[in-house]
C-alpha cells in the first residue's frame, strides 16, 4: 500500500502563519477527507502537494506516479464543446490516450445510473452547461484517468444532491479500484459519511478523526456543524463548556 | 522531454485553433476591422494608391494585424486560461507546461498565417492580380512580426494581471504603438527624435515593407528573442490565478 506523508510541515505567509507541525496521511484505496473554515489553508496546502510552494519546514513523501489535481474553481473555454474540454484536459494530464469508452466503461461500473446524463453533457456546448454540470462532469471525468492519486478541492461545491451523490459514488470506486483520494470540503456531513477518516485544519495543525462522532465527541458538540464551528474557532475542548449554537 | 511531446502539442493546437475560430469576435477586431480600416483610408486618398507598391501601402496594417495576433490571441489566452482556474488545475507539471507552450505556438502561429492570408485575399485585387510567390513571402514577413511581439507578449503573462487588467495593458499597448506610427509619419524627415526606436509597430512595417534579407541580423535577435523568452515561461509560467487569495 502507497501513502502519502506530510511530515511536520510549517508554513507562513508574510502576515500569516498557516501550518505549525502540521501532519497528515492519506493511503491508495482510501479516501481522505480535509476540512477547514475559509481561509484555513486547504488550497495552499494543496499547492504545497503538487510542488508550487515550499514548505518552511517538514517533509513531503509522495510514493505516487500519477497525481491529478482539480482546483476549486474552473471555468471553462465558452466556445467549445464539453468533449473537446475534456480531450485538452487529458492531452495535459493522461500518461495514456483516453476515449469516451474508456471514460464509460468505468462509469457503468461505479455509478451506472449517471452514464445517460454523463453522455448529453458530452456533446454540450460548455456556454449552454451549468456550473454544477461543469464541476461533475469534471471530477468524474478525471477520475477515469489512470492516476494513483487524486486531489479534488471542494468538488461538490455547486452541486446538486443527485450529482453530489453520484461524484461520491464514481470517488468511491476509483478508491476501490486502488486509488488514493484527497478531498476537501466545507461539508463536514459528507466528509464524514463518505471518507474512511478526515483532517480537521484547527490551530495550525491537521486533527484527525476516524468519523463523525469521534469528531462530535473530540469538540463536545451535538451536531457535525457544531463541532466544525468549534474547531474552526480554535476551540480547546478541555475547557470549552459552553455548547456553541450553529 | 517526453517522447509524445510533440503529438499532443499538436493535437492540443488543434483544439486551440478550433475555439479561436469559433470566436467571431476575434475574427472581427483583429482582422475584418483593419480591412475596414484601410479601405476607408485607401478610398479617402483618392484612387492613385492603388498604383503604388502594394508592400508599402499595406506594411502599416499587416504589422497591426501581427501584433493584434500576438498580444489579444498567443498572450491574452494563456491570462485567460490561468484566470480561469484550467492552468492550475491541469497544466502545473514541466511537462505539462511545455505541452501547453508549444501547443499555444502551434495554434497562434498557424491563425497568424491564416490571418495574413485572409488580409492579403481581402486587399490584393485593387493593386493587381493574386501572387503565390507575393503571398508567401508576406507570410513569412508576417511570421517574423508575428513572433516580434510574442516576446514582450510572454513576458507580460508573467505579470499579476487579471483578464480585464490584461486586456487594457494589450489594448493600450497597441494604441501607444499605433499613436507613435501616426506620429512618425506625421513628422517632417529627418526628425530630431527617433520615434521609430521606440516602437515595435515601426520595426514591424520595415519588416514588411523591405522583407528579411536587408534586416536578417534583426531578425535573427528577434527570434533568439523569442526563443529565450519561451524558455523563460516554460519555467516560470503563473500557476495560480491572480484572483486567488495568495
Amino acid at each position: 500500500m502507497s501513502i502519502l506523508q506530510a511530515d511536520c510541515i510549517d508554513f507562513r505567509y508574510p502576515e500569516k502563519p498557516l501550518f505549525s507541525q502540521a501532519s497528515l496521511q492519506a493511503c491508495s484505496g482510501s479516501m481522505t477527507g480535509l476540512l477547514g473554515p475559509n481561509g484555513a489553508g486547504k488550497t495552499t496546502f494543496f499547492d504545497i502537494l503538487c510542488g508550487l510552494k515550499k514548505p518552511d519546514n517538514g517533509q513531503i513523501t509522495n510514493p505516487f506516479t500519477q497525481q491529478l489535481y482539480l482546483s476549486q474553481t474552473l471555468m471553462t473555454p465558452p466556445a467549445l464543446r464539453m468533449y473537446d474540454i475534456f480531450k485538452m484536459t487529458a492531452l495535459l494530464c493522461s500518461p495514456a490516450p483516453i476515449n469516451k469508452c474508456h471514460i464509460q466503461e468505468k462509469l457503468a461500473r461505479w455509478s451506472p445510473r449517471i452514464l445517460d446524463r454523463y453522455n448529453e453533457i458530452w456533446s454540450k456546448k460548455s456556454s449552454l452547461c451549468s456550473y454544477g454540470e461543469k464541476r461533475w462532469f469534471f471530477t468524474v471525468s478525471l477520475l477515469s484517468i489512470a492516476a494513483d492519486f487524486f486531489i479534488l478541492d471542494e468538488p461538490t461545491a455547486g452541486v446538486d444532491p443527485e450529482f453530489r451523490f453520484h461524484i461520491w459514488q464514481c470517488l468511491r470506486g476509483a478508491a476501490q479500484d486502488g486509488a488514493a483520494i484527497l478531498v476537501s470540503s466545507h461539508n463536514v456531513d459528507e466528509i464524514s459519511e463518505n471518507c474512511q477518516g478526515f483532517y480537521m485544519i484547527s490551530q495550525q495543525k491537521f486533527l484527525h478523526f476516524e468519523d463523525g462522532e469521534a469528531f462530535k465527541y473530540h469538540y463536545q458538540a451535538s451536531t457535525l456543524d457544531q463541532a466544525f464551528i468549534k474547531a474552526a474557532c480554535g476551540a480547546d475542548m478541555h475547557k470549552s463548556s459552553q455548547p456553541i449554537r450553529p | 522531454m517526453h517522447k509524445n511531446t510533440g503529438s499532443r502539442a499538436f493535437q492540443l493546437a488543434m483544439i486551440f485553433i478550433k475555439e479561436q475560430l469559433k470566436e467571431p469576435t476575434a475574427l472581427f477586431w483583429i482582422l475584418l476591422s483593419p480591412g475596414a480600416v484601410f479601405y476607408l483610408l485607401i478610398y479617402s486618398k483618392g484612387d492613385d494608391n492603388f498604383n503604388q507598391d502594394y508592400s508599402a501601402v499595406t506594411a502599416w496594417f499587416y504589422a497591426y494585424i501581427s501584433s493584434s495576433v500576438a498580444f489579444f490571441g498567443f498572450s491574452f489566452y494563456i491570462i485567460g486560461r490561468r484566470e480561469s482556474g484550467f492552468i492550475r488545475s491541469f497544466i502545473y507539471t514541466p511537462h505539462a507546461r511545455a505541452v501547453f507552450l508549444i501547443a499555444q505556438l502551434i495554434a497562434y502561429s498557424t491563425i497568424a498565417c491564416l490571418y495574413c492570408l485572409f488580409f492579403y485575399m481581402m486587399t490584393r485585387l485593387p493593386f493587381g492580380g493574386y501572387s503565390t510567390y507575393e503571398a508567401s513571402t508576406l507570410m513569412i514577413r508576417f511570421y517574423s512580426c508575428f513572433i516580434l511581439f510574442c516576446s514582450p507578449g510572454l513576458l507580460i503573462t508573467a505579470l499579476p494581471l487579471n483578464f480585464q487588467t490584461a486586456n487594457t495593458v494589450f489594448s493600450i499597448l497597441s494604441f501607444i504603438m499605433l499613436a507613435l506610427g501616426v506620429a512618425q509619419a506625421a513628422l517632417p524627415e529627418p526628425t530630431y527624435f527617433p520615434i521609430e526606436l521606440f516602437n515595435p509597430l515601426s520595426l514591424g512595417k520595415s519588416i514588411m515593407q523591405q522583407g528579411i534579407q536587408p534586416l536578417w541580423k534583426i531578425i535573427i535577435s528577434i527570434f533568439a528573442t523569442f526563443i529565450i523568452a519561451l524558455l523563460l515561461a516554460c519555467k516560470y509560467l503563473r500557476i495560480n490565478p491572480v484572483w486567488s487569495r495568495y
